[in-house]
């Protein structure tokens, strides 16, 4: 019998252990993936030419086993352990409605290879479903989750600079990383031609620099090799590997067990509380309960809907805290892959030294409070990269052998920009996650069914993206050399969010103020599933914040005899 | 610096493909990789012929100068480990066909392996002029489309070559720069005679 039980080590999991570990809870954390050790099972000190395949995955490999993951920019044969065979977790959309389901189950799940790019949530974003009606409204404000940021801030240590915006709030942060000269000639380009636009650098959760706690804990400063998606040997980026697990152990209360897959969740109806948790181990398919006074889930958007809806009773036979019929609702992701890159024959005559671990940013400019209102709802902002050409790709796909060919890549070329617009999704109920009632995977566990598309709120933005991403490039002095303007497949943001939402009424939402279920008080949600709204921002930076909140609330109903 | 002008628009945009392909989410900057030593015996199958050939492909492709070309830097090798531990059937057999039309470009009845380099030269610099043509058909490409050329398979063929060269020791040592731990960022630095593009990521 454990004090608490949190499903999932990743990104969220991994915060909700540290929090309650740290007040004295005695804490269980399942993972259902396969253990992976910090440092010793990372692949980031092989040297370039000593990897396999030239990175690439085997094609009959890639084709058979990760259909759906190969889609993912992060995927190569040296992080391909990272992420799920999609042959061994099989799961179903709509024939017209794709849907690319990136993941990966291990210890620290997509914490391990995520983007890092850490932006807080604004006041704003924390009213907009209340000011247009869409979804349920947040039963938090920005001033609430706000202590909580810094404080997630503090601890992972996340590199950015202030820049006084109400609608991208500024954080504790770490030094930034300094433009190039050719993102501060942007930058100021952006300044100069459109009124309240900015260009900032992208907040990553690096070590810029690494304070006192980060070193305790065996961190040190980021060494700029931007590999960190093969895990990081020097602690410099924050994951729950490199971090908040290590902060779990390190209280004497954490129990780790992998393989643990958790099929449903048990709930006492004469109690109304939730009183174990029902696992089936990966590799033998033993079946173990674990037993706790509350239970977070953290198993990710898809994972916790998943969990909700197998762990049917008479109590709940929708679901497990779903009497608003929300649970695998509202599904969100941000529109992705809307690109603009251009080149740039005029740019400054420099370089650079290192491979930083995040470019630029442009924070939402658009539909801001006092503004006219565009023909979409809600924003997006903009991730970007700025570098000069030059080396191999020069010489991929050009005319020519020989000395001629040989002889471009070893010339600096023109600075080059790509621009990928980042958009709002509405919640609607209709994107869902359900269970299959025909097909089970390979423990017997029903697979989801997902069914979700962009709607016309979304599609009426991408022409705003496409419009401005061309009209920043030639503003600064650029040619645009190509715009994607077909988003990429729902979900291939890996920003999957909205399962479980929170909201002020318990008859359009899942989750109260304290990510607590409103339907099983010792119930706590606080992955992706969590979120009301999806805002345009990267939104793991508030998955981290509601988990460090609602354990610090969690142990405070538990001292208070409430729970 | 080179000027826009200068620069053939179609293969600049095959470059600028190449390289937003691998990130268009992340930084801008670039992730390094390179290839795999030649296990013993993974000679991809080819003949000693079919080697041969491969060999002064490559050698024609990216020729020794100031600095190793592709034969000094292992390519021919490491391209044949690529068909026996990468490739599928139909990649295999579409990347030795390219090999073999190599072969049997007219040397006077003499195999292109045996040629002397400036006919080798010629003969493949006249094949790939023809081969990279642009076709008119454009294919879906993340994160864009990309215009295939006349002759798809050399083209993948060559730029297999070129990225095995570039991602190998000499490449990225002598003829880029390449240092695997940085250690640090610094925003700006002056471009002189001697500065070298940065070793970086190919995306095939």
């Amino acid at each position: 019998m454990f004090d608490a039980i949190v499903i999932g080590s990743g990104m969220s999991g991994g915060i909700a252990a540290k929090e309650l570990c740290e007040r004295g809870l005695k804490v269980l954390v399942l993972e259902r993936g396969n253990e992976v050790r910090h440092r010793q099972d990372y692949q980031d000190m092989v040297m370039p030419w000593d990897m396999p395949n030239a990175m690439m995955v085997n094609e009959e490999e890639l084709a058979r086993d990760y259909g759906v993951q190969r889609e993912c920019y992060a995927v190569n044969s040296l992080t391909k352990q990272f992420f799920v065979k999609d042959s061994e977790h099989p799961y179903t959309t709509p024939e017209d409605k794709p849907f690319a389901w990136i993941r990966g189950y291990h210890t620290g799940g997509r914490s391990l290879m995520w983007g890092r790019q850490s932006y807080r949530l604004s006041a704003m974003d924390f009213e907009a479903n209340a000011r247009d009606g869409h979804g349920s409204d947040w039963p938090i404000r920005y001033e609430d989750l706000a202590p909580w940021y810094s404080h997630v801030e503090s601890f992972i240590g996340v590199s950015g600079s202030a820049e006084g915006l109400d609608q991208l709030p500024d954080g504790d942060f770490l030094p930034p990383f300094e433009f190039n000269d050719g993102e501060a000639m942007f930058a100021a380009a952006v300044a100069a031609h459109f009124d309240g636009r900015k260009v900032i650098p992208a907040r990553v959760a690096n070590l810029r620099e690494a304070r006192d706690h980060h070193r305790a804990m065996g961190r040190t400063q980021c060494q700029v090799r931007s590999i960190c998606e093969r895990g990081c040997s020097f602690g410099a980026y924050h994951s729950s590997l490199s971090t908040s697990l290590p902060a779990a152990f390190a209280t004497g209360n954490l129990t780790l067990v992998h393989d643990a897959i958790v099929d449903s969740i048990e709930h006492d109806p004469a109690t109304n509380r939730v009183t174990g948790v029902k696992v089936i181990d990966r590799v033998t398919k033993a079946r173990t309960t674990y037993q706790a006074n509350i239970i977070f889930s953290c198993a990710s958007t898809i994972g916790t809907a998943a969990i909700l809806l197998n762990s049917r009773s008479e109590a709940f036979p929708r679901g497990l805290a779903n009497s608003s019929d929300q649970v695998g609702r509202n599904l969100m992701d941000h529109l992705y892959q809307l690109l603009t890159v251009g080149i740039y024959p005029n740019g400054p005559d420099s370089y650079y030294f290192g491979r930083k671990p995040g470019s630029m940013y442009i924070p939402r400019y658009r539909n801001l409070p006092g503004q006219e209102r565009e023909a979409f709802l809600r924003g997006f902002g903009f991730q970007g990269g700025f570098f000069r050409t030059g080396g191999a790709s020069t010489a991929i796909g050009q005319l020519g052998i020989g000395e001629g060919l040989k002889a471009g890549p070893r010339q600096l070329g023109p600075w080059l920009s790509y621009l990928g617009g980042f958009g709002e999704v509405l919640p609607n109920p209709d994107n869902r996650v359900t269970l299959s009632t025909t097909e089970t995977d390979q423990w017997g566990i029903p697979i989801p069914h997902i069914a979700a598309e962009f709607g016309p709120n979304e599609f009426a933005m991408i022409d705003r993206i496409m419009e401005d991403g061309r009209a920043m490039v030639e503003a600064a002095g650029g040619t645009v050399l190509f715009q994607k303007s077909d988003p990429g497949k729902f979900g291939l943001g890996i920003h999957e969010m909205g399962t479980a939402r929170m909201g002020v009424d318990p008859a359009n939402s899942v989750l109260g103020q304290w990510n607590q279920a409103h339907d099983v008080p010792n119930l706590f949600i606080t992955d992706g599933a969590a979120m009301a709204s999806s805002g345009c921002q990267n939104p793991s930076l508030t998955y981290m914040a509601l988990s460090a909140r609602a354990a610090d609330a969690a142990v405070s109903m538990m001292a208070e005899g409430v729970l | 610096m080179l000027q826009l002008a200068d620069l053939d628009r179609r293969a600049l945009l095959a470059r600028t493909l190449a390289l937003v392909g691998a990130s268009a989410a992340a930084s801008a900057c670039q992730t390094l990789d390179a290839v795999a030593p030649l296990e013993a015996g993974a000679d991809g199958g080819l003949s000693a012929r079919q080697m041969a050939t491969l060999r002064a492909a490559a050698g024609r492709i990216i020729p020794q100068t100031d600095t190793a070309g592709a034969i000094e830097a292992g390519v021919p090798e490491r391209f044949a480990g690529l068909l026996a531990a990468w490739a599928s059937p139909a990649s295999r057999t579409a990347l030795v066909a390219v090999i073999d039309r190599i072969d049997a470009l007219p040397g006077g009845g003499l195999p292109f392996a045996v040629l002397p380099a400036a006919r080798q030269h010629e003969l493949l610099a006249a094949f790939d002029a023809e081969a990279m043509r642009p076709s008119g058909t454009f294919v879906l490409a993340f994160p864009s489309t990309r215009e295939l050329p006349v002759d798809p398979d050399y083209a993948r063929f060559k730029d297999l070559v070129v990225a095995l060269y570039y991602m190998s020791q000499p490449a990225m040592t002598e003829e880029l720069r390449y240092v695997h731990v940085p250690g640090r960022w610094d925003p700006s630095i002056p471009v002189t005679p001697e500065t070298r593009p940065w070793g970086e990521t190919v995306t095939i």
